[in-house]
């Protein structure tokens, strides 16, 4: 949000985005993973976290293909669609879906990785893998 | 124990008022708020003098609002004033409520306006920001990932989607104040492309400007206006704060909690109810919202609205007023007003015959829920 501080915890997360590691904070005293970043833990509100790499591994919770377009003078858009997406480690969390674009299911399974190099458009890209991969917990 | 509330019917609306709903060039959020607010009076046929509280709201497009404005605009000294961030129609009627409730104030002024049309133009729809998201993403794309998951649990289809705006305009074609009043029919739905891929823009509100103001009292010095007293009979929220922390942020099974309370709490079924006012940001809000509330079961709104039973001349009208999608976005305020309209029996052609019971229903996207009823006797 423009005019506020980005607290600590959240940008260690963007950070490490940008160096295309996924991660998150993990409670030191209760286990729970934190999203988003936080200062403390929202079940125990312990102030203690280690942060942790994750998997990526996650599930298509739902999604919508936005139609390309322009806005204002940032040019053309390509289309892309919008994943809501549970990482199995239980981050719910919002991305793109770059891989396959057509043919979508909620439920399909999917790997996350950071979007890097831009900082405002530091954000996770999803793709579609195979429903056997990576290990659910 | 009775779950009856002891506030039930403590309070009524007396007054409401609106502005011209559209575009309002030159005007600032709270010059709308302000002129709404002196419609209500006027509806109410009482002085600012009168006036001993003072609700108002931020804008959605994050104007004043603040209640040392509006009273220093309207030129009030009152005894009791708040401003809410997130003050829908709502939640801002629940703390005048409670406020008359303590004793805090007497006759309360309820007043929001925004320019965010003027401001931001048509849709809500910042596609870059959607595509950069990181923290909130806008209507537009929650609307679409809500109606692919009604798609994904009940095989909703477009055609069942589209006749939530096919009834909510032939509501509008009814009511002078709305914006958007053509009818359309469910092939000009089918025939619009996506906005957001499973929505058309049929199915969002675009920004409008205006303003909307409600009053209220006590109910004993409600007899003493000249309207036919409102008397609201039941509020409950519920909420989510945790956001993202929670698994359910799009299905909001957790609406049920506020249904539960405010028919409890109102001691009011719902088959008693007469008409239902949801706001309605995007058309999937309405499906989901008469499922959570019991209205019809789960996976059957879609159906059930198809069939047109929502729409003018059906059992269960719907957003008589054409809600955000028809009438005007203004955060479930012309919500409540149309809901006075109704229960006044000022509504001419779209006057629901005999309105008696009517119930709000309201959300903050996955963090907050709210429901009014409110009542008049005979």
């Amino acid at each position: 949000m423009a005019g506020d501080a980005v607290s600590r915890s959240q940008a260690t997360h963007y950070q490490a985005l940008l160096d295309e590691r996924i991660e998150f904070q993990r409670c030191s005293q209760c286990g729970y993973m934190r999203w988003p970043p936080a200062v403390v833990c929202p079940e125990c509100l312990s102030d203690m976290a280690e942060w942790e790499v994750v998997s990526g591994y996650g599930q298509i919770w739902s999604f919508a293909v936005g139609v390309g377009r322009s806005s204002g003078d940032r040019g053309i858009v390509a289309e892309y669609v919008l994943g809501a997406v549970v990482l199995d480690e239980g981050p719910f969390v919002f991305g793109r879906i770059v891989e396959p674009t057509a043919g979508l299911a909620i439920g399909d399974r999917v790997r996350a990785e950071a979007a890097g190099s831009v900082p405002e458009m530091c954000v996770l890209r999803f793709r579609v893998v195979d429903l056997q991969e990576g290990s659910a917990p | 124990m009775s779950l009856i509330s002891p506030l039930r019917g403590a309070v009524a609306i007396v007054g409401v008022g609106a502005t011209k709903q559209g575009r309002h060039p030159g005007k600032t959020s709270d010059d709308l708020a302000v002129e709404a607010a002196k419609s209500a009076l006027t509806d109410a046929g009482i002085t600012k003098k009168q006036v001993d509280g003072l609700i108002s709201c931020r804008a959605s497009n994050g104007g004043s609002g603040d209640d040392t404005v509006i009273g220093q605009l309207l030129g009030l000294n009152v005894a009791y004033s708040a401003s809410l961030t997130y003050g829908s129609c709502n939640f801002s009627i629940h703390v005048a409520t409670l406020a008359i409730a303590s004793g805090m104030a007497q006759t309360v002024l309820v007043t929001y306006g925004t320019n965010q049309g003027s401001l931001w133009g048509k849709f809500p729809t910042k596609i870059d920001e959607v595509r950069a998201y990181n923290g909130s993403i806008p209507i537009p794309a929650w609307t679409a990932l809500m109606f692919q998951r009604q798609r994904h649990l009940y095989n909703m289809t477009e055609e069942e989607l589209g006749s939530v705006t096919v009834a909510q305009r032939l509501w509008a074609s009814l009511n002078p104040l709305a914006v958007r009043r053509e009818p359309i029919t469910i092939d000009d739905y089918l025939a619009a492309p996506f906005l957001i891929d499973p929505i058309r823009s049929f199915d969002v509100c675009p920004y409008d400007d205006g303003g909307a103001a409600v009053i209220i009292t006590s109910t004993d010095r409600a007899k003493h206006f000249r309207n036919r007293p409102v008397s609201i009979l039941g509020i409950t929220q519920t909420t989510e704060l945790r956001g993202l922390q929670n698994r359910d942020n799009i299905d909001r099974a957790w609406m049920k909690k506020v249904a539960d309370g405010v028919f409890s709490v109102a001691d009011v079924s719902r088959a008693d109810i007469d008409l239902v006012s949801i706001q309605d940001p995007g058309s999937p809000w309405v499906v989901q919202m008469l499922e959570h509330f019991g209205f019809v079961g789960p996976g059957e709104g879609g159906p059930f609205i198809a069939e047109g039973h929502t729409a003018p001349g059906g059992k269960l009208p719907v957003n008589t007023s054409g809600g955000h999608l028809a009438e005007s976005y203004m955060w479930g305020w012309l919500h409540i007003v149309e809901i006075v309209r109704q229960l006044r029996g000022h509504c001419g052609q779209r006057q629901v015959p005999g309105a008696r019971l009517a119930i709000h229903c309201s959300t903050r996207l996955n963090l907050k829920g709210a429901a009014t009823i409110c009542g008049v006797t005979e």
